[in-house]
């Protein structure tokens, strides 16, 4: 896999194996799995007596959806990308217009993987310490991290 | 016979409405710069301010990002909700 810079300013994903295609489909799947709820995460801090009465029933919704609509965004893009590519060699490109979708997905991903494994914000990993599967995920919210570093370097719009 | 005498007792009570503080809480996720982004961004603070902010949720695991009427806090949190940032309402005191 490898990160590429557009001309146009833009970011594009080299993928150069099969394995590459599932490391990007696992975006959605981290950020879906185990049935975490990002919208109920980031107000987990709210006193919902303290909200308008229409906050969870409305608020929640547009923030659900919205989590929504930018994973899918992620998603067309590397289905596309791989039906191209026949699951070989192939590229994603992220244009600047696309970048916030991107970013948020990521994100999403990054919050689920930590609401499971609680690495921290230091994202310390001992491969001897860790079991496979946390290590896995591990290295893949490092993955998720350094592109999200990218896109925010090449600005978010 | 007695004449009626009505009394009549006016008293009037004024409360200002509290403001509200729209709190962004610490998390081990987002990136300080994208932080630093969003508070610029939804908030329309300079670089400074928001850096400012960011470094205070960062140390002391929140800060109040702003203050004021209760629908445009709303306004605020949802924003920042939308942008991943775990962010609350509580009434200024």
């Amino acid at each position: 896999m490898k990160l590429v810079l557009s001309p146009t300013g833009g970011l594009c994903i080299e993928a150069e194996v099969s394995s590459d295609w599932q490391l990007l489909l696992g975006i959605l799947h981290d950020a879906q799995g185990s049935g975490f709820d990002l919208a109920s995460q980031v107000g987990g801090h709210m006193n919902h007596a303290d909200a308008s009465q229409d906050w969870e029933e409305f608020v929640l919704t547009d923030l659900r959806d919205g989590f929504l609509a930018d994973l899918k965004t992620v998603l067309t893009a590397v289905e596309a990308a791989r039906l191209v590519a026949a699951d070989g060699p192939g590229q994603v490109w992220i244009g600047r217009e696309d970048a916030r979708h991107w970013y948020s997905a990521l994100n999403h991903a990054r919050l689920a993987l930590e609401a499971i494994h609680h690495f921290g914000s230091g994202l310390a990993i001992d491969p001897d310490e860790l079991v496979p599967s946390r290590l896995a995920a591990g290295m893949r919210a490092h993955f998720y991290c350094a592109v999200q570093s990218v896109l925010l370097d090449l600005g978010l719009g | 016979m007695a004449a009626t005498e009505t009394l009549t007792h006016t008293s009037e009570d004024t409360a200002l409405d509290l403001p509200w503080n729209v709190v962004v809480h610490d998390d081990p996720v987002n990136l300080m710069g994208y932080v630093t982004w969003v508070l610029m961004k939804i908030c329309g603070y300079n670089e400074q301010e928001a850096v400012r902010l960011m470094m205070q949720v960062h140390k002391q695991g929140r800060s109040i990002v702003w203050c004021g009427q209760r629908e445009k806090a709303e306004f605020y949190a949802q924003q920042l909700q939308s942008h991943q940032l775990t962010t609350s309402l509580e009434k200024a005191v």
